[in-house]
């Protein structure tokens, strides 16, 4: 009795105790025993033993299932029989015990059907045996009900350590006995108290959907009864669920598909149409109402294609989905949100038409539709139009859920757009400011306005702005010309705003545009004046205005500029938070990008200043003053001359200021380069000054690369990897860089090889690690011949092998990113001259980078990770040919029988001679998938196989 | 649900289990409370970490005991034996792996198997990063009962503490329940501030179908 006690003390101590330490090791004790092969005999010991409490009993249950599930092929086979007949008593002894017990029995015996083949599993297969043992045991039905229901759900349970080919094989074995289990449910629909489990059952063999014929359904008396269980009390969930899994399971791609349904589809929908009243019933629970919003959903969703024929019945289904959308829970409305979406695609698409085969007569189809939903739609946005309105007590609410309404609002500002492209836009703007006059019109009689009104429909007014023609003449000008008298309310203010700029563009266009410029100008100037939140939309909206209508503005400059400063200094009254003042950064940027070169350079200059000013007031002080700093005080003004060097498209006048600059940017580098944040923010400015001004960048960028370079040996900033590699993009196949290109790729390379030698740095340094490789595939796409011939290539390979089975996932691709880029080196015309040298860096290496990618693939990584690592693996094998395929049947050859069948390693190797002879790459994960899942069927296999597969850790010494 | 020796506060207390995929950010998401810091490094849990996290509500204090559990196969120790006596639960998916929102289902399933009708809220981590896979439209799991989702980001606290306010009211059976005062957080790592929302919203506006355009900025080709 000694184990079952042990197991018994430790589940207390797992469970109750206070102290981490002790519960840590039960823990441990526990996850060691369950791998022993006594696990088997005291867990079943165990649920025998009438003292045993529930938590025993649900955690030897849950062993039992585990050992069956995992380990079962640790038992020699003839104790298959014996263990079947202990489980079935275990089920009897069980049926009135915990069900939570019973339920992970059920799932062991499964577990066990999943693995045993039909023949050998005797009397008739598992189906035909339980049927006969129902028969035999009529007391005992509910544990067999429950282990009918999980039978399905089992098939595709990668927990079980089944072989694909048999997984398929009980697929089949299921559904030929699909018979069987519906007559079996049948029965049990007679039987009041079996009549939910039968349900549940039912819903769960329907997974086999395509295995069922559907005539077959529609007059099948399990789902006649779920149908007539809808408005049941006790059976509505499981109703609810079976009805659910039927409507996907009618579900149909085009009209052809659904003729097949038809009969079942005309069977649900009536009955669920009657469910429609206790949508508005109060008295329901919350739950209840949410069961049945969701048919109505799940109708909506999967019946799209049929109810977009705009048939009588299919009106009434939209009906029924406008009232869930009507629903004043936010959680329930939004669940049709999809189906008018998806509608809109089928009405306007022209796919949907296709069929039809002539223009005119698609023409007409759509047109004739489009009029049938048209007052739907229209019922739509007066509905969904009235969720954006600000609640009473907005300010009162907490951060987060002002953020959830915003999120609410943008769902809705989606619904329109639907509505406003089926409906068009001009009607869709008609009804918006119908509603807009309407709530301006009530504050005439009243004497204080309620402003919410008002800003929901100028809200929705903005969220389809898309839509509305620049030609619009006769709402927009109107709207435009409201806006200078809406008071300012802060909320309003900053809707009014984006509004501003959502029409930015009409604005332009609009003849009557330039007009309503400058008070548009002034509605922004006094949004950045009222709160932060106005001045962050007016910000934005500056953007939009000075991008849309930049030539008009052209003769306004200095008023611009004037409001460009006041926003940067923050000395006035303009309440612009640093992060949005980058839109004004950007929005002066882009109306300078308009000007004469001699104008825009002077322009550039003014618009530096007010950044420029207070770094080189900081650098005056000194160094100590500037590595005192917090970052923040730093980053605000370099992030602003970043947005200038990326939105001011003039190469010349940006490397003009960029050069100007320098020693200012030097000091920064020189004093801070300890000081990640500083550092991105800085590189990041680099980068763009590099990007616009590209081969003007003249001197400067060689004095930029050289302090990289040389800071890089002692900070080991990630970003100034990324820098160079954005300098790769540019610079990388210039002949006149090509020499101090090579040193600094070489010093980078060295220096972070250096930094990686084992796993362990891998893991604690993934941000170098995924910078350094990313930076690596660049070298090999933008300057092979820096790359290749250079002493750094061979290290920079053992690192990446060092690092291939790194958990971090960026990192892990990079490298195995990094690894196929050179397998593919020969795709490209420029690479071809290399394959000389990457051959000889590779070969050598083949068998070592191969046998880490086979165990990559059958365990070192996690699974998520197995195309990544399937592709390399492809990659190398149509690189290398013959030669791959010797490597990997060395490396397959290292896992024993145990763990995979020879069958199995060689249709592996048949995928990866298939990639080497030419086939594509994309046909042959398969295999590679099946021997991955086959190695990690269960922890003692795959430990067997990683053993197999060492050593992964390669520890090399570098000499830098 | 008071088991006996659990209790070693005086206030109630309830045991939380979080599952999902491995790298979807459990730990990172307890720890924010904990020590407030945010791991860039990529450690994954073995078997479980149990974290005892307070809250103070309208009602007075309660604890979550919060029980970290390993993600990836590999790693995973006593899966659903951590799941005894869960008397809530969060799923984790990280909406930047599409995968992670697929095996939902799964850990869902797994989950009521053994604790039966528990509120259960769905988390889709990682929202403040750009190249998201999962979008919010296309998350659809918590149509089924008891089911809550919430879009978070571990890196920057948003609605850190709604997922725990969800399963409190459920607890208590009480909706008006609130929290009185926030836990002390870490300071974010990165702000989702309202202007980066505006220019979402505006970005957002385009179409819901249309994949996000990925921003040249950050992205190598």
């Amino acid at each position: 009795m000694a184990l079952e006690n042990i197991v018994k003390e430790a589940l207390n101590a797992l469970y109750h105790h206070p102290d981490d330490a002790v519960r840590s090791q039960a823990d441990q004790w526990l996850q060691n025993f369950q791998r022993t092969i006594d696990a088997w005999q005291v867990s079943d010991n165990l649920l025998h033993d009438a003292s045993s409490n529930v938590e025993t009993q649900i955690f030897c249950s849950q062993t039992l299932r585990s050992k069956v599930q995992r380990d079962f092929e640790e038992l020699p086979s003839e104790a298959f029989r014996s263990l079947r007949d202990s489980l079935n008593n275990l089920l009897k002894t069980f049926h009135k015990g915990p069900p939570k017990v019973r339920t992970q029995i059920s799932l062991a015996v499964a577990a066990l059907a999943v693995q045993v083949p039909a023949e050998d599993w005797g009397d008739g297969g598992i189906m035909n045996w339980l049927r006969d043992e129902m028969n035999a045991h009529p007391d005992i039905v509910p544990s067999f009900l429950e282990l009918l229901r999980v039978l399905p759900e089992e098939i595709f349970n990668y927990k079980i350590a089944a072989r694909p080919d048999r997984r398929r094989k009980f697929e089949n074995e299921l559904a030929s006995t699909m018979d069987v289990a519906l007559g079996i449910l049948t029965a049990c629909l007679n039987i009041p108290e079996l009549k939910e489990q039968a349900l549940e059952a039912f819903a769960s063999w329907l997974r086999l959907r395509h295995r069922i014929p559907a005539s077959m359904l529609a007059t099948h008396p399990l789902v006649l009864t779920a149908l007539s269980s809808l408005t049941s009390d006790v059976l509505s969930e499981a109703a609810v669920n079976v009805i659910s899994e039927l409507i996907h399971y009618t579900s149909a791609r085009n009209l052809e598909g659904f003729s097949v349904q038809m009969p079942l589809i005309q069977a649900i929908v009536p009955q669920v149409m009657n469910l429609k009243p206790q949508l508005r019933d109060s008295s329901k629970d919350e739950e209840d109402v949410k069961a049945i919003a969701r048919l109505f959903a799940d109708m909506g969703d999967s019946y799209v294609e049929l109810i977009a024929t705009g048939s009588d019945e299919s009106m009434l289904i939209v009906h029924a989905l406008l009232e869930v959308a009507a629903h004043p829970e936010y959680d329930i409305a939004s669940m049709t949100f999809n189906f008018w979406h998806n509608l809109q695609i089928c009405l306007i698409e022209r796919e949907s038409y296709v069929s039809l085969g002539n223009e005119s007569l698609i023409e007409a189809e759509r047109n004739r539709r489009v009029q049938v939903f048209r007052s739907s739609y229209e019922t739509l946005v007066s509905l969904v139009s009235c969720k954006v309105q600000y609640p009473q007590d907005y300010s009162e609410l907490s951060k987060e859920d002002q953020k959830d309404f915003k999120q609410t609002r943008y769902a809705v500002a989606d619904v329109l757009i639907d509505a406003a492209l089926v409906l068009g836009g001009e009607p869709t703007l008609k009804i918006l400011y119908m509603k807009l006059v309407e709530a301006l019109s009530g504050h005439q009689n009243g004497d204080m306005m309620d402003w919410r009104p008002s800003e929901a429909a100028l809200y929705c007014i903005r969220a389809i702005s898309d839509l509305v023609p620049f030609t619009e003449a006769e709402v927009m000008p109107q709207i435009m010309s409201l806006l200078p008298k809406l008071p300012h309310q802060s909320l309003l203010l900053q809707t009014v705003c984006l509004t501003v700029g959502a029409y930015s563009k009409w604005l332009d266009a609009a003849q009557s545009g330039l007009s309503f410029l400058p008070s548009v100008i002034d509605i922004l100037v006094s949004g950045m004046s009222m709160s932060e939140d106005s001045a962050a939309a007016a910000a934005l909206a500056f953007r939009h205005i000075c991008d849309d209508c930049g030539k008009k503005l052209r003769g306004s400059l200095d008023g611009l500029f004037q409001i460009y400063q006041r926003a940067m200094t923050g000395e006035d009254s303009f309440k612009v938070a640093a992060q949005d003042s980058l839109h004004l950064v950007e929005a002066l940027s882009i109306v300078i990008t308009e000007l004469p070169p001699d104008q825009a350079k002077k322009a550039l200059e003014a618009l530096c200043i007010p950044a420029v000013a207070p770094l080189q007031e900081v650098i005056n002080q000194g160094p100590l003053v500037l590595g005192q700093k917090p970052a923040r005080e730093i980053t605000v003004h370099i992030d602003r001359l970043a947005n200038i060097f990326r939105y001011v498209n003039n190469p010349e006048a940006v490397a003009d200021a960029i050069q100007r600059l320098w020693p200012l940017f030097k000091a920064i580098f020189d004093t801070r380069a300890w000081d990640m944040r500083t550092m991105e923010s800085l590189c990041r400015a680099c980068k763009h000054a590099v990007r616009t001004s590209k081969r003007f960048m003249g001197v400067t960028i060689g004095a930029m690369l050289e302090e990289i370079q040389g800071l890089y040996k002692q900070h080991h900033q990630p970003c100034f990897l990324y820098l160079s590699s954005e300098v790769m993009k540019i610079f990388g196949s210039d002949p006149s860089c090509a020499d101090y290109l090579k040193v600094l790729i070489e010093s980078l390379f060295s220096n972070t090889a250096c930094l990686l030698t084992k796993i362990q740095d891998f893991t604690s340094r993934p941000d170098i690690a995924d910078d350094c490789f990313l930076l690596a595939s660049r070298c090999i796409r933008y300057c092979p011949h820096l790359l290749f011939p250079s002493l750094v290539f061979p290290s920079l390979v053992e690192c990446s092998m060092i690092g291939i089975t790194v958990q971090h996932r960026e990192a892990s691709n990079s490298i195995l990113s990094f690894l196929s880029d050179i397998f593919d080196l020969g795709k490209s015309s420029q690479g071809q001259q290399f394959i000389s040298i990457r051959d000889s860096v590779i070969v050598p290496r083949g068998a070592s980078i191969t046998r880490i990618l086979v165990a990559a693939s059958t365990g070192a990584l996690p699974s998520s990770r197995l195309e990544t690592v399937a592709y390399a693996l492809l990659a190398l094998s149509r690189a290398y040919g013959a030669k791959a395929l010797e490597w990997a049947k060395e490396s397959v050859s290292l896992i024993p029988v145990s763990a995979a069948t020879d069958m199995e390693k060689s249709r592996f190797l048949q995928a990866l001679s298939d990639a080497a002879s030419g086939a594509d790459i994309k046909g042959l994960t398969v295999p590679i998938e099946e021997l991955s899942e086959v190695c990690r069927r269960n922890r003692t296999v795959q430990e067997i196989v990683q053993e197999a597969l060492r050593p992964l850790e390669l520890n090399l010494v570098y000499v830098s | 649900m008071a088991l006996p020796n659990q209790q070693t506060v005086e206030y109630p207390s309830f045991k939380l289990v979080i599952v999902g995929d491995g790298g979807t950010g459990k730990t990172t998401f307890v720890k924010r409370h904990l020590t407030g810091e945010f791991e860039k490094k990529y450690e994954p849990t073995i078997g479980v970490e149990v974290h005892p996290l307070d809250f103070f509500t309208n009602c007075g204090k309660i604890r979550f005991y919060c029980w970290d559990t390993a993600g990836q196969e590999k790693f995973g120790g006593l899966r659903d034996g951590y799941y005894i006596h869960g008397q809530c639960a969060i799923i984790m998916f990280d909406v930047t792996a599409r995968l992670t929102y697929k095996n939902v289902p799964t850990w869902h399933r797994d989950l009521c198997r053994v604790c039966e009708n528990i509120p259960i809220v769905l988390c889709g981590n990682k929202v403040d990063v750009k190249n998201r896979q999962v979008k919010a439209k296309q998350v659809t799991f918590h149509r089924k009962k008891n089911l809550q989702y919430y879009e978070i980001s571990a890196k920057s606290n948003y609605n850190f503490e709604k997922p725990f306010l969800y399963l409190a009211r459920k607890l208590a059976g009480d909706a008006n329940l609130h929290f009185v005062e926030s836990p002390a957080l870490a300071p974010p790592e990165v702000q989702i501030d309202i202007a980066a929302q505006q220019q979402h919203e505006a970005e957002l506006l385009q179409a819901a179908s249309q994949p996000l355009p990925d921003d040249d900025d950050d992205t190598f080709e």
